[in-house]
């Protein structure tokens, strides 16, 4: 049995400072945002840069809601992810990851490796274009929350698709914020 | 038309639209689950406000947080307004933000930009 200690030494090896795995809900997201502003506070990071992490987690946690595959359970736990805050090397990162559609896959793949190949110029008027479009849906718009997330975090987003089972894919993402 | 007048919660922002004077008021925080849910009513309100506007109408951010999908709402809002701003009378934008929030700063430059609405963009000084 994984005592407190482990969980520790675990958490401090890999630089966290806090993580979920559960269901994802609004209400959580809102707690959520709220613990990390308090922790990017005390952690004295400069306002812009808070603000750009806030921002960040904001659009990746309402696309968990959004896009996660709501059929996929584990360990009883329905539509599971994973979100997890560190800072290492001047630099926060945040790590999500959940459960999403095979069919959904190769089109954000596509979507993420086009973006990840825009300089920050052409991010941001990609942004502008894709805003003045207007495609929106009750569920967000047309790629509009991975740009921003792109422009404030001002990296690439690295990600990965596990298959897990044949119609099972755990989609994870990192995001890093430098410069801190 | 009667007032709309909404208090804020956790992730939707006060609303107060007073069409008498016309002056329109977005504030707080606005990342609704379920976005089209939430300004799809205020939109509405706004498109029947522009057929019979008063002379002059403001359209009032001052906000802290919102998702990109609330953007898209802002920018509809905002181009509804700009049919008011070409009949004759006047429509304009206040985008408030506080001093050393650039970022919410740049929004506002961005929605002027996109917009042929005058947009002024204020600093909020605390």
């Amino acid at each position: 049995m994984k005592s407190a200690i482990d969980q520790y030494q675990l958490m401090r090896a890999h630089q966290l400072i806090f993580g979920y795995r559960g269901a994802m809900s609004n209400e959580l997201i809102t707690s959520i945002l709220q613990l990390t502003e308090t922790k990017l506070k005390e952690m004295e990071i400069p306002f812009k840069k808070k603000k750009a992490i806030v921002n960040i987690l904001i659009e990746c946690l309402q696309n968990i809601l959004y896009h996660s595959d709501k059929s996929a359970v584990d360990q009883d736990v329905a539509s599971p992810c994973i979100f997890l805050i560190g800072k290492r090397d001047g630099e926060i990162f945040v790590q999500i990851g959940n459960f999403v559609k095979k069919h959904l896959v190769s089109e954000l793949k596509a979507k993420l490796e086009y973006f990840n190949s825009l300089d920050a110029e052409e991010i941001h008027h990609l942004y502008m274009e894709v805003l003045d479009r207007g495609q929106i849906s009750d569920k967000g718009g047309a790629g509009l929350g991975i740009l921003r997330v792109i422009k404030d975090s001002g990296n690439q987003i690295i990600h990965d698709f596990l298959v897990v089972e044949p119609e099972k894919i755990f989609f994870s993402m990192e995001i890093k914020i430098s410069g801190l | 038309m009667e007032r709309i007048e909404i208090e804020a919660t956790a992730t939707t922002p006060k609303v107060i639209f007073r069409p008498e004077d016309g002056y329109f008021e977005i504030s707080g925080k606005s990342l609704p689950e379920n976005s089209f849910e939430f300004y799809k009513p205020l939109l509405d309100f706004i498109e029947a406000y522009a057929e019979s506007p008063v002379g002059q109408t403001s359209l009032v951010f001052k906000l802290q947080y919102f998702n990109t999908s609330s953007t898209s709402h802002f920018l509809r809002m905002i181009k509804k307004f700009e049919k008011i701003h070409s009949d004759g009378k006047t429509a304009i934008v206040h985008w408030f933000y506080e001093h050393d929030d650039e970022d919410m700063k740049e929004a506002g430059e961005d929605f002027k930009v996109l917009s042929k609405l005058p947009i002024e963009i204020i600093s909020l000084e605390s």
